[in-house]
């Protein structure tokens, strides 16, 4: 079978450059192995947060200029600043068709700015776009416009601890003056999970919330145990899907109160609910899934992949005149590891990794550089091409978190690298493909 | 605890990282709070009940083999797989009257010889309310579903009486064709339908000597050694007829075909690996010769289909060849229906203890195919394809049906 353009990994870097092809008219596919890191995801969109230098950044966008200069070889390095602007905006569209909002700051001259959001733990970070169902805190000030807060949990619910993070929030000078509240709400509807606190998680508590009249129920304990004079109730991500939406803003007018929801461990359904609507998006426009699959082999000639190879289609080859490669990094196995080097795991493109081993990592176990092996990654030209056995494969290109040269967890880039290139690589085919 | 334990167990669970993906995707947990969910059912149990069988749940009898969680699954791990090889190392079948039930629902091929010679009375008697209340109360066959309708006459039979082992014999080209217990007593015009194409295509059809049900029904009630007994049996005859005649062994049900290929040595432990690359489900097939011009001439359609993908190709990733295929016919325009499970999973909906959780299951899926505004709904599946009649009242057909109705004159 024959594709324009087959994408290699369905998180948010592949699905972004998938939605892209498609809506441009191409035919495409988009194989996984399993489900992405997205259910591991915040469901904010982080751009920029921190340079590498350390520096908090303020508007992402127009930081680019001087991380540019830090990282000549950064992702947004190569694709510029406007352009990572202009393929953020149109991800936030997008979303917003499938109902999605995408809430950023603005500052007086409405350029973008970053805010930030609660944590678990009750930490801030710093992002670009969240959720209109996210408090977005003022990054200079999370305190600004609040006086009392209140942290929800439900009883026996491992992943979030309203104290653990209300004694960290309490530690900030800005919350001095705040009112924090800690609540745990009981309900008979959770009684089924007592069996084993293991099986009492987000979506758990998501399945039995899909009922509408158990959300009348929750609305009732939560009139009872949340004093009305708090600015915001915050409690974990546990509402699932377009219903959950739904369910959210009903829980709002039955209470009256500004509820908002965190992101909790795996599978967080904020980041789930991102991934769904860009497939949702994709489906409708006529984009293929094919899901739980894996590649085996590539076939490659004269310096082009011609075809792959998968579990499902064994000796039937998925044919493309281009390959997009957005297989993410040691987390979803696009890159490996053995005693003595990193490789990639799909196709074993040449990747930029430091030797000796000892050089993957710094000493301390949480370095302010971050760990070495975070930025490593596969070996692209200007275009996101990558290269096999020092030949540069020139219908193939990569985005996302297989990229070398970025570090998402210490920049605060994750998300942003991901569209940007996943978007920028689209249009590279898109224009190569109307040339020829 | 002793190291050779440890090496004979498959330790493949250890590769999950308890990132819950695969309970987000599951169509049971997500309806049914009593089942906890794949990743408790499998990978986190089996670790216990290496240790001890006495950790074996009662609730791993909730899973529908739906696979929907190996498709999720990130780290690769085959939680279907672990849930249905400790039903049988470890399970054990009912002590009460659902024994009788399970064991009706399972033996779909000696139900099916017994059933089809006097399908009328039996298909009669089944849906008549006062039976229906009366198995719901003894044997536990949910009083709200109607039971499959047996054919008056096998597919076997048909065959046999017009001679078409003779007949088929003089096409130039050849395939096996694996029935499956579906065609043979339920919907023989199926299998007629597939010799039909495969006629225009200048191809012969040969059915096998003997041909025992795959085993999936069985393993889903617990039978697991019957299911082994047929699946050696089936294997058996698959080498000697293709020793005789090599050429491909095509399937038209999505379920068999991956339990022929997948299940036999994963779960029943049966080796296949002499025929398995023979073994194909018939849209991949047939798209592949399409695609290179061994094509029967196809009239215009003018329809409009809804496409259900069924658990087992969703699994397998047939489902693309299926939908390529439809696409070829002239006149007929997809809508692709979001992948779900239609409930039905095969027995599991029939089963009184299932059926609001199946109910739950399909409900979306319904409402979604209503919502398309199409003229008919094909499915590769023989249990979505009841389920869909029965919840929508459209005409839902195997695409194979299709393709032989588009069949030019």
């Amino acid at each position: 079978m024959k594709f324009d353009t087959l994408i290699i990994g369905g998180g948010i870097a592949g699905l972004s450059c998938a939605l892209r092809c498609q809506q441009q008219g191409q035919k495409t596919a988009v194989l996984t192995k399993g489900q992405s890191a997205m259910h591991f995801s915040s469901g904010s969109i982080d751009v920029l947060a921190h340079l590498p230098s350390g520096e908090l950044v303020s508007n992402p966008f127009s930081a680019i200029t001087q991380l540019t200069q830090q990282k000549p070889q950064h992702p947004y390095a190569k694709i510029g600043a406007e352009k990572v602007k202009k393929s953020l905006h149109w991800f936030t569209e997008k979303m917003a068709q499938e109902g999605l909002n995408l809430i950023s700051h603005h500052d007086a001259s409405d350029e973008d700015l970053n805010h930030v959001r609660l944590t678990p733990m009750g930490l801030f970070k710093a992002t670009w776009a969240s959720q209109d169902t996210v408090y977005p805190f003022i990054q200079q000030n999370p305190a600004q416009g609040l006086s009392h807060i209140t942290l929800m949990t439900f009883e026996g619910f491992r992943d979030f601890q309203p104290e653990l993070a209300s004694a960290n929030l309490k530690a900030l000078p800005q919350f001095k003056k705040v009112e924090v509240d800690c609540v745990s709400i009981e309900m008979k509807e959770f009684d089924a999970f007592s069996r084993n606190p293991c099986e009492f998680r987000s979506i758990d508590i998501s399945n039995i919330l899909e009922n509408e009249e158990v959300i009348h129920s929750f609305a009732r304990y939560m009139s009872m145990l949340v004093k009305k004079s708090t600015d915001i109730v915050v409690l974990p991500a546990v509402f699932k899907g377009k219903k959950g939406t739904q369910h959210i803003n009903l829980l709002k007018k039955l209470t009256g109160l500004t509820i908002c929801e965190m992101p909790t461990t795996p599978p967080s359904l904020l980041g789930i609910r991102i991934e769904s609507a860009l497939k949702q998006l994709y489906k409708e426009a006529g984009g293929y899934m094919l899901e739980g699959d894996e590649v085996k082999k590539g076939e490659f000639k004269e310096g082009a992949l011609t075809g792959i190879y998968t579990k499902n289609y064994k000796d039937y080859p998925l044919l493309a005149d281009n390959f997009v490669l957005a297989t993410g990094s040691f987390f979803s196995h696009g890159l490996k590891a053995n005693k003595t080097d990193i490789y990639e795991g799909v196709f074993d493109l040449d990747v930029e990794y430091n030797t000796p081993r000892k050089q993957w990592r710094a000493d301390d176990f949480f370095p302010k550089q971050g760990h070495p092996f975070l930025a490593f990654g596969v070996k692209t030209d200007e275009n996101f091409r990558p290269y096999y056995k020092g030949t540069l494969i020139h219908n193939l290109y990569c985005a996302g978190a297989i990229l070398a040269h970025y570090h998402p967890v210490i920049e605060g880039s994750g998300n942003g690298v991901a569209i940007s290139t996943g978007y920028y690589v689209a249009g590279k085919i898109i224009n190569h493909s109307e040339r020829s | 605890m002793n190291p050779s334990i440890i090496k004979k167990k498959d330790t493949s669970f250890d590769q999950c990282l308890k990132c819950t993906i695969c309970t987000v995707y599951c169509p049971v947990a997500q309806v049914n709070p009593s089942y906890p969910g794949p990743k408790q059912c499998g990978p986190d149990g089996e670790r216990l009940r290496i240790k001890s069988p006495d950790f074996f749940d009662e609730t791993l009898k909730y899973c529908t083999n739906c696979k929907r969680c190996e498709v999720a699954c990130p780290s690769g791990v085959k939680i279907g797989d672990l849930i249905a090889v400790a039903r049988d190392n470890q399970g054990s079948l009912p002590k009460n009257p659902k024994l009788v039930r399970d064991f009706i629902l399972s033996h779909t091929d000696l139900m099916g010889s017994v059933a089809t010679p006097i399908a009328p009375i039996v298909n009669y008697m089944t849906d008549l309310k006062p039976v229906k209340y009366l198995m719901d109360k003894t044997i536990g066959v949910s009083g709200h579903k109607s039971l499959p309708k047996y054919s008056h006459g096998t597919f076997v039979g048909w065959f046999r009486k017009n001679k078409m082992k003779v007949k088929q014999a003089a096409f130039p080209r050849q395939v096996h064709y694996f029935h499956g217990c579906y065609v043979n007593y339920n919907n023989p015009e199926l299998g007629k339908d597939f010799v039909k194409v495969m006629n225009a295509m200048g191809i012969g059809v040969q059915i096998f000597d003997k041909e025992k049900c795959c085993g999936v029904p069985l393993i889903a009630s617990g039978f697991h050694e019957k299911a082994r007994k047929n699946a050696l049996t089936n294997i058996d005859n698959f080498e000697k007829a293709t020793q005789k005649l090599d050429v491909p062994i095509l399937s038209t049900s999505a379920t068999c075909a991956m339990t022929l290929q997948q299940e036999y040595p994963h779960v029943l432990k049966v080796d296949n690996s002499k025929v398995v690359d023979k073994i194909e489900y018939i849209t991949s097939w047939l798209l592949k010769a399409f695609m290179s011009g061994d094509m029967p001439k196809l009239k215009t359609m003018n329809l409009k289909v809804a496409y259900q993908t069924s658990c087992h190709m969703e699994v397998t990733g047939n489902r693309l060849f299926t939908i390529e295929l439809m696409k070829m016919i002239p006149g007929v325009k997809v809508v692709e229906i979001d992948s779900q499970c239609c409930g039905s999973a095969g027995t599991y909906c029939f089963k009184n203890e299932n059926y609001e959780a199946s109910e739950k299951i399909g409900a979306q899926l319904f409402t979604n195919i209503l919502d398309a505004d199409v003229d008919i709904v094909v499915t590769d599946c023989e249990t979505c394809k009841w389920q869909v009649e029965e919840h929508t009242q459209m005409e839902t057909m195997h695409p194979i049906t299709l393709l032989a109705r588009a069949l030019a004159e």
